[in-house]
C-alpha cells in the first residue's frame, strides 16, 4: 500500500513538469516520436551508409583508379593493364593480407612520398611526394588499406 | 470551526511543502538543462579535448623515446656537465670578477644606448612636425627650427653610434673570457625545446576554454557554430576518427582555399549555423527549416555557388562531372539557366527532316525514342498515335506534301562497293563517335547516334548527300565533313545501308498518301505547346520564341538564341527556391516536402505532380537523377560577396570586354568542317578526350605534324582515351586514336592552300607560348656524347621505364618513347619535365623534381629516340 501511494506521488511530480511544458508550448512526448521515426531513421542510415562511403576512401579512390591502378590494378592486386609485362617486380598486391600486415601506414606513407626506391626496394613506382599534398596521400592509404581488410 | 481552520490550514500547508518540492526539482532541473541538456557542445569539447590530450601526450612520449634513441638525453647530459666546468672555471677570483664587472658595464652602455634610441624618436618625430608646418605655410621660423632640429638630431645620432663603438671591445673581453659558454647554452635551449614544445601543447590544450565558438561572416549574415561541437575541423591530425573530432577531409584543397574565418561553414554546407542546442537542428534536419545539411556526394553543389568554371578544379570533380549531364540532355534548351546560353542546339534541325528519314520511322521515333535505340536522349512525351502522326505531318509539310517510305527491302547495294565500304568505314573510325551493335560510340560526351539500324531510318540521297557535307544539312553538326571522293562516298552509303538495317521497320507508306491540312496545323499546335523548337531549329517557330515582353514591344521575330523565349521555369535558382512555391500536387503526402526530393521527383516523373504538366520523361537512372539533381541544388540565389566569386574565364572576358578566342583565318575553316575541337581543346574551346592543343607550336615537329594528320597512329596507350571513350569493354579493338579524315588531299574552300598546310601554319603562329624556349640551356663542361650516355643512365635510374615504352620494353602508361626525337620539339621536353602538370593537370606523371642539369640531360637523351622513316 505505501509503495503504490509513493508511486502515484512520483507519477504526479513528474506529470506537473510535464504540464508545466506543454503549457510553455515545448513539444510534450518527444521520446514517442523519436522511437516513431527511429525505425525509418534506421533504414534510410544504412541505405547512405552504402552509397555514401567516407569522403577520404572515395577520394582515395578517384585518385587511386587514375594515378596507380594503371600499374597496380582498379581492384589493387597488382595487376594493372598498363603495367609492362617485361617488367619484374611486379606492382604490389594490396589485397594481400599478410603482406599488409607488415606494412603500416607510415610506411606506405613514405613508400608513396618517396617512391619504392626510397624504402630500399626497386625504382619501378616514382615518388609522387612533389605532385600529391600530405592529406592526398593520407586518403590513399586510407583506400589502400580498405584492399586487405 | 477551529477543527475546520486546523484541517485547511494543514491541507495548506501540505499543499505548500507538495509545490515546494516541485519548485525545487523543478528549478534543479532548469539549472541541469541549462548546464548541459542545452548545450550538448560541452560535453563534445569535453571528450575532444581528453581526446586531444591522449594523443599529444603519446606523441610526446615518443618524442621522448626518441630524445633517448638518438643520444639527445646524453647530449644534453654531457652539456650540462660542461657549462657547469665552465662557469666553474669562470668563478675562479679574476677572470670570474672581471667577467662580472664587465657584463655590468655592458649593461650599463646598452641602458645609456636605449635612452638614446629613445631621445632619437621624440626628436625625429618634432623634426617631422615641423617639417609638416612648414610645407603647409611655407614660413621662414619653421624652416629655422627644422636646422635647428637636424644638429640636434645628428649629434644624438652620433653619441649614439659612439656608444655603440664602445660596447664592442667590451663584448668581445666577454665573449674571450666566456669561451664556449654561450655556444653550449644555445645547444641546450636547443635540445629542451625539442621536446618543451610537445610539453607546452599539452598545457595550452588542458588550459583552453569550454566555450562557444564561431566564425562570423558579415557580409554572408552568418555566425557558424559549428566548431562548437567540430572542434578539430581545423586540425591537421585528428584525435578519433569520430564525428564530431574529425578533422576537414582534404584540408588542403577546402580549407587551404577557403580559410573558414572568412567563409564560415555554412554557406558551403548549409544546415543550420547559428543552432547549438540539438544535432538534428545544428544539420538543419528540423521542420520549417530548408537547408538540410549537404552530405556525400551532395556537398559538392557549394562549389557553384561562386565558380564559374568548375571543369578541371581540384575538389569539384564530381559536381564537375555530374554538370555533364545537363549538357547532354540540354536542360538549357527549355529552361533558362544561367552560363549556359548560347550553347548549339541539342537535337538536329529538322526543316528538311522530310528528306532525310522515312515517315513510319519519324512516328515511332516521336512516339519512343528508346525503342529505337536505348541510348537515345530524346525524352519520352507520351503523345498518342494521332498526335505522334500529326506532329511528323507537320515536319514533313515544310519539305514536301506527303507520307513517305522509301521500301528499304527492295533497295540495291552493290557488293563490291559494300566491301569497299566496310573497309572504310573501319579505316575512317566511324565507331569512335557512332555506337554500332553494342560497339564504341561514347555517349556521356561526344553524343553521336547509334547507327545499327539507320539503314532503316534514312534515305541513300540524303545520306550521301550528309556524308559529303554535314554543315550543308544542318549547320552546327558535331559530324566532321571527311575528305572522301564521292566514289568513297557511295561505296560507304551501301555499306551502311545494307549492314545497318532494322528487322522490325515498318514502312506503312511505301507508296506515298496525301498529308491532311487539318492534321498539319494539330501538329503546329503540338510543336508549339510541347517546345519542339528549344531543341530542334525548324522553319516557322520563330515566330514562338519572342519572349512577352518583346512581343509587347512589337517584335515579331527573332533568331538570336538569347532572346529566346524558353517553354520551362527558369531554374537559376531551383536551388534556393522556397519550399512553399514548390507544388507538390497530389505527392504531397507521398514524398517528403523538401526542396531536394522535390526536384529528384520531378526529374524522375516529371509529369506526376498534377495533370497538365508538360515536361517530358528522360528516363533517367536513378543515379543520373541524383547527379542532375545535386547540380540543380547547386543553383542558387546565394548573394555570395564579390570577394567570394570566381568567374569563369567567359565571365571575366566579357568584364574586360574583350572577345573571348576566336578561330581566325583558313583555321576556322578547317575547324568548322573537321570539328577538331568535338575531342581536342585549343585555347579554351572544346572538349577534353583528346591532348589539348593550345601550345601544339611550341610542342610538337612540323615535319611529324604533317604525317600525323595524313595518317594518325597511336601515340599514347590510350590510359587517356580508354575509361573516357567507354571502349575498354566489349569488342572495340584495342588501338583508337583519331580518325582519318584524309586530310592533305584537298584544298580548303577558297584558298589555294591545302588543310594540312593551314593546321601546321596555324599551329606555329598561333598556338606557341614563350614559357617553352626554343632552345635548351647547353652544358658545357661534358661533351653531347657522354651527356646522352649521362640522360640515358638516368632513364634507368628513375625508372622511366616502368610507364614508357622503348621498343617494346616498359610499361604502357604513358607514350611509347621510340619516336620522340621526332616528335616533340627540346624545349618542351625540358619543360615537360620541370612540371608537366603546368601542360596537363590531370597527367598521371608524377613531379620528379629533376634539377635543370638533369632535365637537360633527359631531354638530350630523348632527342636521340628516332624511328627512320622507311
Amino acid at each position: 500500500m505505501k509503495t503504490k501511494v509513493t508511486i502515484s506521488k512520483f507519477a504526479l511530480l513528474a506529470a506537473i513538469p510535464a504540464l508545466m511544458l506543454a503549457g510553455c508550448g515545448k513539444q510534450p512526448a518527444k521520446g514517442k516520436a523519436d522511437a516513431k521515426s527511429a525505425g525509418a531513421d534506421s533504414l534510410a542510415a544504412a541505405a547512405e551508409a552504402n552509397t555514401n562511403l567516407p569522403f577520404d576512401i572515395k577520394e582515395g579512390k578517384r585518385l587511386f583508379s587514375h594515378y596507380c591502378g594503371v600499374c597496380h590494378g582498379e581492384s589493387g592486386d597488382g595487376s594493372g593493364q598498363y603495367y609492362g609485362s617485361s617488367l619484374q617486380p611486379t606492382p604490389a598486391n594490396f589485397t594481400d593480407k599478410a603482406f599488409m600486415k607488415t606494412m603500416t601506414d607510415e610506411a606506405l606513407t613514405r613508400s608513396i612520398t618517396g617512391g619504392s626506391a626510397s624504402v630500399g626496394k626497386s625504382n619501378m613506382c616514382p615518388p609522387w611526394g612533389k605532385t600529391f599534398e600530405s592529406d592526398e596521400i593520407e586518403c590513399l592509404v586510407a583506400y589502400i588499406r580498405n584492399f586487405s581488410k | 470551526m477551529a477543527n475546520e481552520n486546523k484541517n485547511s490550514s494543514a491541507y495548506r500547508a501540505y499543499f505548500f511543502a507538495f509545490f515546494s518540492v516541485v519548485l525545487l526539482i523543478l528549478s534543479a532541473w532548469v539549472i541541469w538543462d541549462d548546464e548541459f541538456g542545452l548545450r550538448p557542445w560541452k560535453h563534445y569539447q569535453k571528450e575532444y579535448k581528453s581526446l586531444k590530450h591522449d594523443q599529444l601526450e603519446k606523441e610526446y612520449k615518443q618524442a621522448q623515446l626518441e630524445f633517448h634513441r638518438s643520444g639527445g638525453a646524453k647530449r644534453l647530459a654531457d652539456l650540462k656537465v660542461q657549462l657547469e666546468k665552465a662557469e666553474s672555471a669562470l668563478k675562479g677570483k679574476g677572470a670570474g670578477e672581471k667577467y662580472e664587472q664587465l657584463n655590468r658595464q655592458l649593461e650599463g652602455l646598452q641602458k645609456q644606448a636605449a635612452a638614446n634610441q629613445k631621445q632619437l624618436q621624440t626628436v625625429r618625430g618634432k623634426y617631422l612636425e615641423t617639417e609638416y608646418y612648414f610645407t603647409k605655410t611655407q614660413k621662414p621660423e619653421y624652416k629655422k627650427e627644422m636646422d635647428a632640429l637636424q644638429l640636434q638630431i645628428d649629434s644624438i645620432d652620433n653619441q649614439g653610434k659612439a656608444l655603440q663603438v664602445k660596447q664592442e671591445p667590451i663584448r668581445e673581453t666577454i665573449a674571450q673570457i666566456a669561451g664556449n659558454i654561450p655556444a653550449i647554452k644555445a645547444e641546450i635551449e636547443q635540445l629542451n625545446k625539442m621536446l618543451e614544445e610537445k610539453k607546452e601543447k599539452i598545457a595550452n590544450n588542458d588550459k583552453a576554454p569550454i566555450e562557444i565558438k564561431q566564425f562570423l561572416i558579415k557580409d554572408v549574415d552568418k555566425a557558424d557554430r559549428c566548431v562548437s561541437c567540430h572542434i578539430g575541423i581545423e586540425s591537421s591530425k585528428q584525435p578519433s576518427a569520430r564525428q564530431p573530432y574529425t578533422k576537414h577531409p582534404l584540408t588542403s584543397v577546402y580549407l587551404g582555399h577557403h580559410d573558414p574565418g572568412k567563409f564560415g561553414c555554412t554557406f558551403c554546407h548549409r544546415g543550420q549555423g547559428r543552432a547549438t542546442t540539438t544535432v538534428e537542428k545544428a544539420h538543419g534536419k528540423v521542420k520549417y527549416w530548408d537547408e538540410a545539411m549537404l552530405k556525400g556526394d551532395m556537398t559538392q553543389t557549394a562549389c557553384l555557388n561562386c565558380h564559374g568554371d568548375i571543369k578541371n578544379l581540384r575538389g569539384a570533380e564530381t559536381i564537375s562531372k555530374n554538370t555533364e549531364l545537363v549538357k547532354k540532355y540540354g536542360c538549357y534548351s527549355c529552361h533558362k539557366i544561367p552560363g549556359y546560353e548560347g550553347i548549339g542546339d541539342v537535337g538536329p534541325e529538322l526543316t528538311q527532316v522530310g528528306t532525310k528519314v522515312n515517315y513510319s520511322w519519324a512516328v515511332n521515333w516521336l512516339l519512343d525514342p528508346k525503342k529505337y535505340f536505348s541510348t537515345a536522349r530524346m525524352p519520352k512525351f507520351f503523345f498518342t498515335q494521332d498526335q505522334a502522326e500529326a506532329i511528323a505531318d507537320y515536319l514533313f509539310s515544310m519539305s514536301g506534301s506527303e507520307r513517305r517510305d522509301v521500301d528499304h527491302a527492295n533497295v540495291k547495294n552493290d557488293p563490291k562497293l559494300v566491301e569497299q565500304g566496310k573497309a572504310l568505314w573501319s579505316q575512317a573510325r566511324c565507331n569512335l563517335c557512332h555506337a554500332t551493335g553494342g560497339r564504341g560510340g561514347d555517349h556521356s560526351k561526344v553524343y553521336a547516334p547509334d547507327l545499327s539500324k539507320v539503314g532503316s531510318k534514312v534515305n541513300k540521297t540524303w545520306l550521301f548527300n550528309w556524308i559529303k557535307d554535314p554543315n550543308k544539312y544542318f549547320p552546327g553538326t558535331k559530324m566532321p565533313r571527311f575528305r572522301f571522293t564521292d566514289q568513297e562516298i557511295n561505296a560507304l552509303v551501301d555499306y551502311i545501308s545494307s549492314e545497318y538495317v532494322d528487322e522490325d521497320a515498318e514502312s506503312k507508306y511505301v507508296a506515298p498518301v496525301q498529308i491532311q491540312a487539318a492534321s498539319i496545323k494539330k501538329g503546329k499546335d503540338l510543336v508549339q505547346q510541347y517546345g519542339c523548337y528549344g531543341c530542334h531549329k525548324m522553319r516557322g517557330m520563330e515566330m514562338v520564341q519572342v519572349a512577352p515582353s518583346l512581343k509587347a514591344q512589337g517584335v515579331t521575330f527573332l533568331r538570336s538564341d538569347e532572346m529566346r523565349e524558353k517553354i520551362g521555369t527558369e531554374l537559376s535558382s531551383i536551388g534556393s527556391k522556397p519550399v512553399e512555391l514548390l507544388d507538390f500536387g497530389k505527392l504531397k503526402k507521398s514524398i517528403p516536402n523538401d526542396r531536394l526530393s522535390y526536384i529528384k521527383q520531378k526529374l524522375r516523373d516529371p509529369r506526376g505532380f498534377r495533370l497538365g504538366l508538360r515536361m517530358p520523361n528522360f528516363r533517367l537512372s536513378e543515379t543520373e537523377v541524383n547527379e542532375l539533381a545535386a547540380v540543380l541544388y547547386g543553383f542558387t540565389d546565394s548573394n555570395a560577396p564579390v570577394r567570394f566569386m570566381v568567374p569563369s574565364r567567359q565571365e571575366l572576358d566579357k568584364m574586360a570586354g574583350v572577345q573571348g578566342y576566336k578561330f581566325t583565318g583558313d583555321f576556322a575553316k578547317v575547324i568548322a568542317d573537321v570539328k577538331c575541337t568535338n575531342c581536342h581543346s585549343i585555347k579554351g574551346i572544346g572538349a577534353d578526350y583528346a591532348p589539348d592543343l593550345s601550345l601544339a607550336g611550341s610542342k610538337l615537329q612540323e615535319s611529324w605534324i604533317r604525317n600525323f594528320l595524313a595518317n594518325p597512329d597511336m601515340i599514347r596507350p590510350l590510359l587517356q582515351q580508354m575509361p573516357k571513350l567507354g571502349l575498354s569493354m566489349g569488342k572495340m579493338p584495342a588501338k583508337v586514336t583519331m580518325p582519318k579524315f584524309n586530310l592533305g588531299k584537298q584544298k580548303v574552300e577558297d584558298t589555294n592552300r591545302s588543310d594540312v598546310d593551314v593546321v601546321v601554319n596555324y599551329f606555329q603562329q598561333e598556338l606557341v607560348t614563350s614559357d617553352i624556349p626554343k632552345k635548351i640551356p647547353e652544358i658545357n663542361d661534358v661533351a653531347m656524347t657522354e651527356q646522352i650516355a649521362q640522360g640515358k643512365m638516368l632513364y634507368d635510374a628513375k625508372g622511366c621505364r616502368s610507364c614508357h615504352q622503348l621498343g617494346t620494353d616498359g610499361g604502357a602508361v604513358g607514350p611509347n618513347l621510340s619516336n620522340v626525337g621526332n616528335r616533340l620539339l627540346p624545349g618542351f621536353i625540358f619543360k615537360h619535365l620541370e612540371n608537366s602538370r603546368k601542360f596537363k593537370p590531370d597527367i598521371v606523371e608524377p613531379n620528379y623534381g629533376f634539377t635543370e642539369r638533369e632535365r637537360v640531360l633527359l631531354t638530350n637523351f630523348l632527342m636521340t629516340l628516332k624511328i627512320s622513316a622507311k
